[in-house]
């Protein structure tokens, strides 16, 4: 049976978002506006969405971090939750870096890092119940 | 069907891709009809039309590319349109978004590479060298110059091409249609 905590966590995760889905459509919109240019150029708002987005996760894991629970899916959904900002720094380094192969390969690991979190979120917000 | 494999099926269909340069084209064979026995101008004219259609079998790589990223993230977007004018989301699906946004941008980046380095914007003219008389050279008609050793000029490429300084090469210059800048060295 999990204690009150591990309910309070997973109704963190469970409870959707507004400002987060604003959030991800605005990225959505930035990154479809590239350029045709030289550097595959976003928008400047691109990074600061990816840099609010970063501090949406940042936030949801200190509220997480102060939940007293004796479950060990608290700690899984702490990395995880790094695991996706670490995953939007590559995505706003790889940004940054136009067309190079460097861009290539700090995408591809951006988009496996937040893959991964995803499902290590899903599985923790699982062993929550 | 990936967009690629779309395109080349289309090139092959239609070797003369239609563009918006096809009156430029036309322009250009007809110079070449004209003077049919000014073996430089006609020479000029068959390279400048090879030039045309490598810059337009190049640009359409490079759009149809842009045309596929731009679709994968539309489709991220109506993945919100089904929920509303306010629509939310969980921390577990935005990760999955965020996974699936990098990934677009990736395989855009990857893909762009391909046109860029791949058969579809090969350079496929070299630069032409400057005509003129002793101590006043120029470029021919249609072409721009690059920059030489001091005030010479160096080589001339096709207009709207990239002078790219390019060490592995005679001549040490190339010129890679503008679109994808010097990336073709």
């Amino acid at each position: 049976m999990a204690d009150a905590g591990a309910a309070e966590i997973k109704s963190l995760l469970d409870t959707p978002s507004a400002s987060l889905a604003e959030l991800m459509i605005a990225l959505a919109t930035a990154l479809s506006a590239a350029q045709q240019d030289d550097n595959a150029t976003v928008p400047p708002s691109t990074f600061s969405t990816i840099s609010a987005l970063g501090t949406y996760y940042r936030n949801l894991g200190n509220s997480v971090r102060s939940i007293r629970t004796s479950s060990s899916a608290k700690g899984q959904v702490l990395e995880a939750l790094t695991q996706l900002e670490a995953g939007l720094a590559g995505l706003s380094k790889g940004l940054r870096e136009g067309t190079s192969d460097d861009a290539t390969a700090d995408l591809t690991a951006a988009q496996q890092q937040s893959a991964q979190a995803n499902k290590q979120l899903a599985r923790a917000n699982s062993a929550l119940s | 069907m990936h967009w690629f494999d779309r395109l080349s099926r289309q090139l092959a269909a239609a070797p003369e891709v239609q563009t918006t340069r096809r009156g430029m084209l036309k322009g250009v064979g007809a110079a070449a009809v004209a003077a049919p026995f000014a073996s430089p101008a006609a020479a000029y004219a068959k390279n400048s039309i090879k030039g045309r259609r490598a810059f337009s079998v190049c640009l359409n790589c490079v759009n149809a590319a842009h045309r596929e990223y731009v679709a994968d993230n539309r489709n991220i977007k109506k993945f919100f349109a089904r929920y509303g004018k306010k629509p939310k989301l969980t921390a577990v699906q935005s990760a999955a978004l965020a996974s699936q946004l990098a990934g677009n941008r990736s395989a855009y980046i990857q893909d762009v590479n391909a046109c860029r380095t791949g058969p579809a914007c090969a350079p496929s003219l070299p630069p032409l060298p400057p005509t003129g008389v002793t101590g006043t050279t120029t470029c021919p008609p249609g072409t721009a110059p690059c920059p030489g050793g001091g005030d010479a000029i160096a080589t001339c490429c096709y207009g709207g091409d990239a002078c790219c300084v390019c060490g592995n090469v005679n001549g040490g210059y190339i010129c890679c249609a503008g679109v994808i800048g010097c990336m073709c060295c």
